[in-house]
């Protein structure tokens, strides 16, 4: 290991230069190492589309990709759909599919299914990359929430008319301690039904929806100061150690208290929106 | 021969990273809610310290004083970015799971900590000796946490993965271990553990 070192400038500059070609031989490397993985990650994530198109809506036999789509809707919440697809049977549509993507408490990319008469057929998590053990329960087949379904399957049959919101009056049941991922997730499936919605004609959404999905706040959790370098933040069900008093900015945030474990925990936890 | 398996076990108890040095707690805190996450977040860590150490050790004498911490860095995240390609590619359920955790093995404590007081003043040779040791002492403490958290607080073993089993019915799990507070403290009766162990090590 060198460790004279000299003043002046030639001795800076020949630091700099010495830097700059460690990290030009690891850019290098890795743009080798995308090279070879691209191809084969592209295609997993096709193939994990393809399926879950068809697994979202099984009475579809074929698909037609629709090129342009109104989404104010999506874009006011802050979430992105793209890869609309018309479910059709035969000639005839009887609805469409898309995938939405927006913050969770990282972030989560969603496949809708809806009807020609905006019922929710299915959805499916295509990617999700919340904290093990709390947000990733919304994919997890063996987590039940209070109605005794699993988080994702609750969706299916839903009426994308009448919303997505947990808590007392609402459509859904949360997940036990995880209720940023939650609040995502209505938010991305409220802009991806709004777009399907438009792409079949059907009735808007009431623009309160909206607007009250955009009061909401989840910022990713890997632009927060409470990322997860502190272990409470991941694991202490999604919450700021020291901000565990404050309340969500939402409309559901009495609703919180509905938020218990399956066993009947009743430690309440209380998530702050964050900025 | 003494002195490299001494270097090799040195990670298993005497130098744990996570039980006796307390480096490197945040991932193995967070991922530990089943033991294919501990397990994959294990095998992860080792294969990002064991690259990092060999290369930082070839390199050990062309890395000025002055800037080998950012090179460090460099490496270390060339590295940890090639983990991340090649799970996401090859195995995207593992790649899912251990979700943020994945990038976060740039700042662990346990790379950074072992390249600058070990692979940076080593062989090559010694330098995959010590990865090697402190990566499976790692991993066999990440697996340990696993496994209590995840039969007590999920009832399941090897959940995430075909050879998932059911041991504990529903009603009767541990909610508190998936979360903080149930890692910590199985990570403080390991700790503790350990030190009975090396107690009784010094005396004998």
């Amino acid at each position: 290991m060198v460790t004279k070192s000299k003043d002046g400038v030639g001795e800076m500059l020949k630091l700099g230069v010495v830097l700059c070609l460690y990290a030009v031989c690891a850019c290098t490397i890795l743009a080798i190492v995308n090279y070879f993985t691209l191809p084969i990650i592209t295609s997993n994530k096709l193939a994990t589309a393809q399926k879950a198109m068809k697994s979202v809506f099984s009475d579809a036999d074929n698909f037609e990709k629709v090129e342009t789509f109104d989404s104010t809707a999506a874009d006011a919440l802050g979430v992105a759909v793209s890869d609309v697809y018309m479910a059709k049977n035969g000639d005839s549509v009887i609805g469409a599919v898309c995938q939405a993507e927006g913050t969770t408490y990282d972030r989560a990319k969603i496949m809708i299914g809806l009807t020609a008469s905006g019922i929710v057929t299915k959805i499916e998590f295509l990617e999700l990359t919340d904290s093990p053990g709390f947000g990733q329960k919304a994919r997890d087949s063996s987590y039940h929430v209070a109605s005794g379904k699993t988080f994702f399957e609750q969706f299916s049959g839903l009426d994308s008319a009448k919303g997505f919101t947990h808590g007392n009056g609402g459509t859904i049941d949360a997940i036990s301690g995880a209720t940023i991922t939650t609040v995502g997730v209505e938010k991305i499936l409220t802009a991806g039904t709004a777009v399907l919605r438009s792409v079949l004609g059907a009735a808007p959404i009431d623009s309160s929806a909206i607007n009250n999905m955009q009061n909401i706040d989840t910022t990713s959790a890997a632009t927060q100061n409470t990322e997860s370098l502190d272990t409470n933040s991941a694991a202490d069900t999604e919450s700021t150690p020291l901000d565990s008093t404050q309340s969500v900015n939402n409309d559901s945030a009495p609703a919180d208290s509905d938020d218990k474990s399956a066993n009947g925990d009743a430690i309440e936890y209380i998530e702050s929106a964050g900025v | 021969m003494g002195s490299l398996t001494k270097i090799f076990t040195n990670g298993f108890i005497k130098e744990n990273p996570l039980l006796v040095l307390n480096i490197g707690l945040c991932s193995a805190l967070g991922v530990t809610t089943s033991v294919f996450n501990g397990l994959g977040m294990g095998f992860s860590m080792m294969c990002v310290l064991l690259a990092s150490e060999i290369v930082i050790s070839i390199f050990r004498k062309l890395i000025p004083g002055a800037v080998r911490l950012p090179v460090f860095i460099i490496i270390i995240a060339a590295f940890t970015t090639i983990v991340q390609l090649v799970l996401q590619a090859f195995v995207p359920a593992l790649y899912d799971a251990l979700g943020v955790f994945l990038p976060l093995i740039v700042v662990n404590c346990i790379i950074m900590g072992r390249v600058e007081a070990f692979a940076s003043k080593n062989t090559v040779g010694h330098s995959i000796l010590d990865a090697l040791g402190m990566g499976l002492g790692y991993t066999i403490v990440l697996v340990l946490i696993s496994l209590i958290r995840e039969v007590l607080g999920g009832g399941t073993i090897f959940a995430g993965t075909p050879l998932c089993v059911t041991i504990i019915a529903e009603d009767y799990r541990m909610a508190i271990f998936n979360s903080a507070p149930g890692g910590f403290l199985v990570f403080g009766m390991l700790a503790a553990i350990v030190q009975v162990i090396k107690a009784r090590q010094a005396k004998a």
